[in-house]
C-alpha cells in the first residue's frame, strides 16, 4: 500500500504541474458552484440577517434557536430533500435541473444561507450596544444605523461568508446526489475524489486532494488573519 | 412653557427569573429653555436610567415625557428620530466610530444629508476649537479617553442640538481634561437659547453650572432646588450628607425661652440652633463652621462651644480635616492648613471647638 | 465671529498642514459595486444559461458503478459523441438507483447487468426496446493463502467450503450488500446451497454497501474473500494481495442490457437519441469497440449482440434482433467470438 501511495503522490504532482486539463475543469467547476452558492447566499443572507440582528422582537429566541438549527443541516439530507424535488417525478420536475450544476447549486445554497444569516446577526448583536445607541442618539435612520453597525462588524461578517464557502466546497453528499458526478459536467473536487477513490485512481485522486487542501488552507489563514486582527 | 418634563415616570427593569429591580420610582421635573439642570445622586441613583429616558434611548415603564407640551413618550421609531436630532447625548465612557476623528465629527452631519462643502467647514472649525486639530485623520479608537471624549463632545456639538444630555462625563477623566470639559459647559451655557440637563455624582460640580438641582436617591426624586436652597436646606439625611454635611447627630430639640434658640439634647451635649424644629431631630453641622480654638473662646459669638481632644489630622493640600472626639461623640472640622499649623494642632491635643447657632441645621 | 478656542490650548503648528480628510459615499463607490453585482449575476446568469441549453440537447445514460469504473464508457462515448453530435452524460450509480431514474424519467438510457429487474423494468412498461449488448463474468477471488480452499472446487462446492469455513471462524466474506448486479448474483450463489447468508448472525459475513472498488479494498485489507466483476479485478489486481479462485461457468455469466426509457412514461426523455445510443452500441462499429477495450492486455466485455442465447442462455428475442439489426443494418456479432468465449468458460 505505501508504494501505491508514494506512486499517487508523484503521479499527483504531475498532473498539478502540467496543468492536466481535467483537474483543472474540475476546480472551475468546484470554485464556481460553491462561489455561485455563496455568492446567492450572501447575497441573500446578508441583509436578512443584519436586519434581524438589529431588531427586537417576540419570538427572536426561538428563531436564533431553529436558525442554528439549520446551520448544521446535515448536508446529504439536505441533497437528498432537493433530489426528491428535482426528480422528474417530483413537484419541480419539470423543471429538468437533476443532474445539472443548478441543482447543485441550489443544493448548497439552502446549505450556506443559514450559516450567512446566523453569522451576520450574530455579528451585529456582537456590536457595543454603546455605539449602537450613539449612532441612534445621532439621529441616524435605521438603514444609516445597519450601515454602520455592518461596517463596524464587517469582518465577522466576512468570516461567516468564508466558513460558508468553506463548508460548500467541502461538501460530498448533496453533490453527488444532485449532480450525478457527471464527468466534466457535475463533477466538483469532493465528488472525483469518491470516484477516482472507489477506482483505484489513487494519483488524481491524491492530485484533487492536495488542491482542495490548498484552497481550504488559504481559506482559513484569511479567515485567522481577520479573526486575530486588531483594529 | 417649560422646554422638556417628566411627569411620574417610573422604569421597572425586568430581569429573568421574575427578579424586578424599579430604577426609578415616580420622577417628577421639568425643564425650561435655556436653563442648566443637574440631576446629582449616589452611583446606582438611577441617573444614567433617567437621563437615558430623556434622551429617548428608554422607554419608562410608567409616566409621560413631554417635549413642548407635546407627549413623547410612546413615539413610533420614525418620529423618535426626528426628535432624537434635537437632543444630544454624550454618555461617561465615550464611544467613538472606528473611523478617523474628521469622520466621526462629520458623522452626524453626514446622515443628515447636509451638503459637502459645508459639512467639511464646520468640521474644521470645531476640530480647531476642540483643540484636535493634529489629530484630524487619526483613528479616534487610538485615542486617550480624554481626546476620546473631546471627539464626542464635538461630534455632539457640531449638530447645535437643542437640549444636551451629559451623563457624568468627567467621571472618568483625569482632571485636566475635567477643566477642558468644564470650559466647553460654560460655553454651551453661554447660548441663553441651549439647554443642559447633566447627571453627576459630584456635588460641586453641579453647584458650579446648574441653575437648578434635583437630587436622586434610589429612584426616587428627593428634592429640586437652587444649589444655595439645596445647601442650605438639604430636605433629608441622605441629601445633608450627600452635599457634604459631615457631622449629623440624632437629639432631641426645645425652646429655649431664656436664650431666644432652640437647644437640642444630643446625649450628653446640648447645642444651641437658631432652627425652629422641635422634637426629635437630626443635627447637621458643616466641617467648615466648626472652628477650633487652643483656648475656650471669651466672647458669646459662638453658642456653641466644646471640649475635645483631636483623634485624627488629615492633610489635604490646602485644608486639614480634623477629627475631634469628645466624650462619645466625633466630629469633623474643616480649617485651612494654615491655622492648622499656627494652632500647632497634634493628634491627642486637647481643644476648644466652637461653632454659631446659625450653622446648626435640624432636620 | 471670531473664533475662540475653547480650551485657551495652543495648537501645536505643524511645519506643513495636514489636510482633513472626509470620506463621503461618492458616486463611484456606488456604481463600482452596482456593476460588480451586475457582473457576476451576469457571470452566474451565463452559466445557468449555457447549462440549460447543454442539458436540453444531452441524454443521461444511467449505468452501474462497476461498468464505469471499467472505463469502458469513457472510451467508448467520445466515438459515439463525435460522430452522432449527442452529448452523453453518464452517471454512475448502484444497480437498484439507476432502475428507479429510469423509472422515473430522470435517465434517458439505461445500461445494467441484472436481466430480471430489467425484464420486470420493460414489463411495467418503464423500458422499451431491450438490447443485449456485452457480458462479461464474475470471479471468486480470496487471500493467497486460499483458507477456504475452495480452488479447483466447482461452484457449488466453493460456497459450501466458504460457508463451512466461516461458521468456523476461519475466513470472512465480502458482500457488496447495495442490490448490484454483483450483489443479486453473489445471492444467487448462496442460494445454491440453500443459504441466505444474514450478516447479523453469520458473523463471517459482511456487507459493505458500497460500490466493486471500495469492497475490493476492504476485502484486501482484511485478507477476505468477495464476488468481483472481470472488469474491476483486471484493472485493479495488480495492487491487491488477492487471488482469483474461481471462474467460469454459465452462472458466473453476467450479460449487460440497455434499454431506453418508455417516453410514454415520461415525455421529457429523448426518446430518439436513446435509441441512437443503443443502436450504436450493437452495431459493428460499437461491439467492435467493446471488444477492443482491454485492461493490462485482456478483454474485459464480450459483445454479444444478437448470439447471447448461443452463448450463454440469455433470453434475448428474435423480435429484440430484428428490431436492432434494422437499425445498424443487419449487423450481428460473429459467432466465431462466441466459440472462443464458451470454450474459456468451460468449468
Amino acid at each position: 500500500m505505501a508504494d501505491e501511495l508514494l506512486e499517487g503522490i508523484i503521479k499527483a504532482f504531475i498532473l498539478i504541474f502540467t496543468f492536466d486539463p481535467e483537474i483543472w475543469d474540475i476546480m472551475f467547476l468546484s470554485i464556481r458552484v460553491s462561489g455561485t452558492a455563496t455568492f446567492l447566499a450572501s447575497l441573500i443572507g446578508l441583509p436578512l440577517g443584519s436586519y434581524l440582528g438589529l431588531r427586537k422582537f417576540r419570538g427572536k429566541k426561538a428563531l436564533t434557536n431553529l436558525l442554528n438549527t439549520f446551520m448544521g443541516f446535515p448536508p446529504v439530507v439536505m441533497g437528498l430533500i432537493i433530489f426528491l424535488l428535482l426528480s422528474r417525478s417530483g413537484p419541480l420536475g419539470e423543471l429538468g435541473l437533476l443532474y445539472t450544476t443548478t441543482a447543485m447549486i441550489i443544493a448548497q445554497l439552502f446549505l450556506a444561507i443559514p450559516i450567512v444569516i446566523g453569522t451576520s446577526k450574530a455579528a451585529i448583536e456582537s456590536v457595543d450596544p454603546a455605539l449602537k445607541e450613539t449612532i441612534l442618539s445621532l439621529g441616524s435612520k435605521e438603514y444609516q444605523l445597519w450601515w454602520e453597525l455592518t461596517k463596524e462588524s464587517k469582518k465577522s461578517i466576512i468570516a461567516g461568508v468564508i466558513v460558508a464557502f468553506g463548508q460548500a466546497i467541502s461538501e460530498v453528499g448533496a453533490v453527488i446526489i444532485v449532480g450525478g458526478n457527471i464527468r466534466w459536467h457535475t463533477r466538483t473536487f469532493t465528488t472525483a475524489i469518491v470516484l477516482q477513490t472507489r477506482m483505484g485512481e489513487f494519483g488524481m485522486a491524491i492530485a484533487l486532494g492536495l488542491v482542495l487542501i490548498i484552497i481550504t488552507f488559504i481559506l482559513n489563514y484569511t479567515l485567522t488573519h481577520l479573526q486575530t486582527k486588531k483594529d | 412653557m417649560s422646554l422638556i418634563e417628566i411627569q411620574n415616570v417610573s422604569k421597572t427593569f425586568v430581569r429573568s427569573n421574575e427578579l424586578e429591580n424599579t430604577v426609578l420610582d415616580e420622577v417628577s421635573f421639568s425643564v425650561k429653555k435655556g436653563e442648566c439642570f443637574a440631576i446629582i445622586g449616589p452611583n446606582g441613583s438611577g441617573k444614567t436610567t433617567l437621563l437615558r429616558i430623556l434622551g429617548l434611548l428608554e422607554r419608562p415603564s410608567k409616566g409621560n415625557i413631554l417635549y413642548k407640551e407635546r407627549n413623547i413618550t410612546n413615539l413610533s421609531k420614525k418620529e423618535i428620530v426626528a426628535y432624537r436630532q434635537k437632543f444630544s447625548f454624550v454618555r461617561q465612557k465615550p464611544v467613538v466610530l472606528n473611523a478617523s476623528v474628521a469622520n466621526n465629527i462629520a458623522y452626524g452631519l453626514k446622515i443628515r444629508e447636509m451638503e459637502k462643502s459645508q459639512i467639511i467647514s464646520k468640521v474644521k472649525e470645531i476640530i480647531e476649537l476642540v483643540g484636535l486639530k493634529n489629530k484630524a485623520n487619526t483613528n479616534a479608537r487610538s485615542l486617550s479617553g480624554g481626546e476620546m471624549q473631546r471627539v464626542v463632545i464635538a461630534m455632539n456639538f457640531i449638530l447645535s442640538p437643542e437640549i444636551y444630555l451629559l451623563d457624568e462625563i468627567s467621571a472618568n477623566l483625569d482632571p485636566k481634561n475635567v477643566v477642558l470639559l468644564e470650559n466647553f459647559i460654560t460655553k454651551i451655557k453661554q447660548d441663553k437659547t441651549k439647554t443642559i440637563i447633566i447627571s453627576t455624582h459630584n456635588p460641586l460640580e453641579a453647584i458650579k453650572f446648574a441653575d437648578r438641582i434635583g437630587v436622586l436617591n434610589e429612584g426616587k426624586l428627593i428634592q429640586i432646588d437652587t444649589p444655595e436652597k439645596i445647601f442650605t436646606y438639604p430636605k433629608d439625611e441622605f441629601t445633608a450628607q450627600f452635599v457634604g454635611y459631615e457631622n449629623i447627630f440624632n437629639g432631641f430639640a426645645k425652646f429655649d425661652q431664656k436664650t431666644g434658640l432652640n437647644h437640642v439634647k444630643v446625649d450628653d451635649l446640648i447645642v444651641y440652633t437658631s432652627d425652629q424644629k422641635e422634637g426629635h431631630v437630626k443635627v447637621c453641622i458643616r466641617p467648615e463652621s466648626i472652628v477650633i480654638a487652643k483656648n475656650a473662646p471669651d466672647n458669646t459669638s459662638f453658642c456653641n462651644s466644646f471640649k475635645g481632644k483631636i483623634e485624627n489630622i488629615r492633610d489635604l493640600g490646602n485644608i486639614c480635616h480634623i477629627f475631634i472626639k469628645t466624650k462619645d461623640k466625633k466630629f469633623l472640622s474643616s480649617i485651612t492648613k494654615e491655622s492648622s499649623i499656627n494652632l500647632n494642632l497634634k493628634p491627642e491635643s486637647e481643644v476648644y471647638f466652637n461653632f454659631k447657632a446659625t450653622d446648626v441645621k435640624c432636620l | 465671529m471670531k473664533i475662540k478656542n475653547f480650551f485657551h490650548i495652543r495648537n501645536k503648528v505643524l511645519d506643513k498642514e495636514e489636510e482633513i480628510k472626509i470620506k463621503f459615499n461618492s458616486k463611484t463607490r456606488k456604481a463600482l459595486i452596482f456593476i460588480s453585482v451586475v457582473l457576476f449575476t451576469g457571470f452566474i446568469g451565463t452559466y445557468t444559461v449555457l447549462e440549460y441549453v447543454h442539458s436540453q440537447n444531452r441524454i443521461i445514460l444511467a449505468t452501474t458503478t462497476s461498468t464505469y469504473d471499467s472505463g469502458l464508457l469513457d472510451y467508448l462515448l467520445p466515438v459515439f459523441e463525435r460522430r452522432y453530435k449527442i452529448t452523453v452524460d453518464v452517471i454512475s450509480v448502484g444497480t437498484g438507483e439507476a432502475i428507479v431514474a429510469g423509472k422515473n424519467g430522470d435517465a434517458d438510457v439505461l445500461l445494467v447487468h441484472e436481466r430480471e429487474s430489467e425484464d420486470q423494468f420493460v414489463e411495467d412498461d418503464y423500458g422499451v426496446n431491450r438490447a443485449c449488448v456485452m457480458y462479461n463474468d464474475f470471479i471468486i477471488i480470496g487471500p493467497t493463502s486460499d483458507t477456504a480452499g475452495i480452488k479447483n472446487t466447482n461452484i457449488t462446492g466453493a460456497m459450501s467450503k466458504l460457508k463451512n469455513a466461516g461458521d468456523l471462524g476461519k475466513i470472512k466474506f465480502y458482500s457488496r450488500g447495495d442490490n448490484s448486479g454483483t450483489h443479486i448474483k453473489e445471492l444467487k450463489l448462496w442460494k445454491l446451497i440453500g443459504f441466505t447468508p444474514d450478516p447479523s448472525t453469520d458473523e463471517w459475513y459482511y456487507e459493505t454497501g458500497t460500490g466493486m472498488g471500495d469492497t475490493l479494498s476492504v476485502t484486501n485489507n482484511n485478507k477476505g474473500y468477495t464476488l468481483i466483476d472481470r472488469g474491476t479485478w483486471l484493472s485493479r489486481k495488480e495492487k491487491v494481495n488477492l487471488i482469483d479462485l474461481i471462474y467460469g461457468g454459465e452462472i458466473l455469466l453476467n450479460p449487460y442490457g440497455a434499454i431506453a426509457i418508455n417516453p410514454d412514461k415520461h415525455p421529457n426523455v429523448k426518446y430518439d437519441h436513446a435509441i441512437t445510443f443503443i443502436s450504436f452500441l450493437v452495431s459493428e462499429e460499437g461491439q467492435e469497440l467493446i471488444k477492443d477495450y482491454r485492461k493490462e492486455g485482456e478483454i474485459l466485455f464480450y459483445p454479444c449482440f444478437g448470439i447471447c442465447d448461443q452463448t450463454h442462455g440469455c433470453d434475448t428475442t428474435n423480435e429484440e434482433i430484428k428490431f436492432w439489426k434494422n437499425y445498424n443494418g443487419g449487423y450481428e456479432s460473429p459467432p466465431s467470438e462466441s466459440s472462443l468465449i464458451t470454450k474459456s468458460f468451460s468449468f
